[in-house]
């Protein structure tokens, strides 16, 4: 089962949509004895970042989610703000991110592209990881976001897109992996990444 | 580069669909629920939903509408309709739609753009603005083209820019349901003060039209109504959106 975490960060909805139609098992929760029995975990997010965090902290889910991925080495999939909030720190709202990986959360500067936020079908380029399986390079999906998460170990990227300039759009390290772009709203190439997630062992 | 977005645009009365010309004789062309679906199914880039009569009737768009739609279609949803409140807005970003476009009450009141944008982040708001050509001038309308503001539309576009807005629908209203093209001069007014994205609406006919706009100004995303839900001189109505391989080509010809 994976546990989905709500914490009042948005979009639970439509990632539970999606699972829903895969027929993956799910539990939407905020309660740490579901999180404690499930076998995977999801974090979605469109929200604010410090918003997130503060939501996370209230809840206590940052020490819950902590001693989950690390202790227990499940696996996690973040997506969107998800995926920011592993920082350790973003320039939206000079917030201290959950730093699971390590690095900064910055905002996409004007000289690099005009328009901000970056919204629409992008392509993305990967290392061949088990996440996107079955997903070619310069697969379309769907972004929507003014802030991108810039990893310390370049390492840890596993997915480039390109928005004026390249941008780290896909983590992982160890069992924790994370998502720039939206796979809940991403038609197909979307259900076979979910797909994969629930797969991955 | 332009990363490209061909957005068909909706209007409703509640779950039926509705098309006009120049927000006139709007006439009943089919229900809402099934004409979200197909386009989901022609893989559109985004669908926007737009209930023309939900502030007059001093409701919002219908939530269980929206909730029904959301099970169903994989692909971002921009809903507008009678959103005149913050607090309104939390239930449908809750059901898990991304975007909720504004439109009437702001003149009066920015507030409102700060707050969904401080909670569910610029992304999240959208505003829309609808103007008529006037004397060589672009004059701002509210309420369905029953209200005349006296802002300009420049220092409109700036002030909603910076009380958070993330995307900015501009509609000419005079071009709306003509399919005969954008108003090019229109976007090429305001393009040198856009800083998030602008979708341009009021107009599109076949995709000509289309590489027209993005051609000759600076603008990546646009609306269409008519010509994704009419078909020929006569207007019958078919669903209709550009083939995947149609769609390729502008995104290979801008990128």
């Amino acid at each position: 089962m994976i546990a989905l975490i709500d914490y009042g960060g948005g979009n639970t909805k439509s990632v539970a949509n999606i699972l829903e139609r895969l027929q993956i098992s799910y539990k939407i929760t905020d309660n740490p004895e579901v999180i404690d029995k499930s076998d995977k975990i999801i974090l979605p997010g469109v929200a604010n970042f410090t918003y997130c965090m503060e939501q996370l902290i209230n809840k206590k889910l940052d020490l819950v989610i902590k001693n989950e991925v690390l202790n227990k080495k499940k696996l996690f999939l973040g997506i969107c703000s998800g995926m920011q909030l592993l920082g350790s720190f973003s320039e939206e709202g000079n917030t201290a991110g959950l730093n699971l990986i390590s690095g900064r959360v910055r905002k996409f500067k004007i000289e690099d592209s005009k328009i901000v936020p970056h919204v629409g079908w992008n392509k993305i380029n990967h290392n061949g990881d088990d996440l996107l399986k079955n997903i070619g390079n310069n697969s379309r999906f769907y972004f929507c976001h003014s802030f991108y998460f810039d990893p310390e170990d370049k390492s840890n990227i596993i997915i480039n897109s390109k928005y004026g300039k390249n941008f780290c759009s896909g983590i992982k390290k160890n069992n924790i992996y994370g998502i720039q772009f939206h796979p809940e709203k991403s038609l197909d190439f979307g259900k076979i990444l979910i797909h994969n997630f629930s797969q991955l062992s | 580069m332009k990363l490209i977005r061909i957005i068909p645009l909706l209007l409703a009365n509640k779950n039926f669909l509705l098309k006009g010309e120049a927000f006139k004789d709007h006439k009943y062309i089919g229900d809402v629920y099934n004409a979200v679906k197909i386009f989901s199914e022609k893989k559109a880039h985004e669908i926007i939903l737009l209930d023309i009569y939900a502030r007059k009737e001093n409701r919002t768009i219908e939530f269980d509408l929206i909730k029904k739609i959301k099970k169903e279609i994989f692909i971002p949803l921009c809903v507008g309709g009678g959103f005149t409140k913050a607090e309104q807005v939390d239930m449908f970003i809750g059901e898990g739609v991304e975007k909720i476009s504004i439109n009437s009450k702001l003149h009066d009141d920015y507030k409102i753009i700060e707050s969904i944008a401080k909670k569910f982040g610029s992304q999240s708001v959208v505003v829309s603005i609808d103007v008529r050509k006037i004397n060589n001038d672009y004059i701002i309308y509210h309420e369905n083209n029953q209200k005349k503001s006296n802002i300009y539309l420049e220092t409109f576009i700036k002030d909603v820019q910076n009380a958070g807005a993330g995307e900015i629908i501009l509609t000419s209203i005079d071009n709306e349901g003509k399919r005969k093209g954008y108003d090019l001069e229109l976007y090429k007014k305001i393009q040198n003060i856009i800083e998030v994205p602008l979708i341009a609406n009021g107009g599109a006919g076949n995709l000509n039209t289309i590489d027209d706009l993005l051609k000759n100004t600076c603008i990546s995303s646009c609306a269409v109504g008519s010509s994704f839900v009419f078909f020929g001189d006569r207007k019958a109505v078919l669903i209709n959106y550009p083939t995947s391989e149609q769609i390729d080509k502008i995104f290979k010809k801008y990128e």
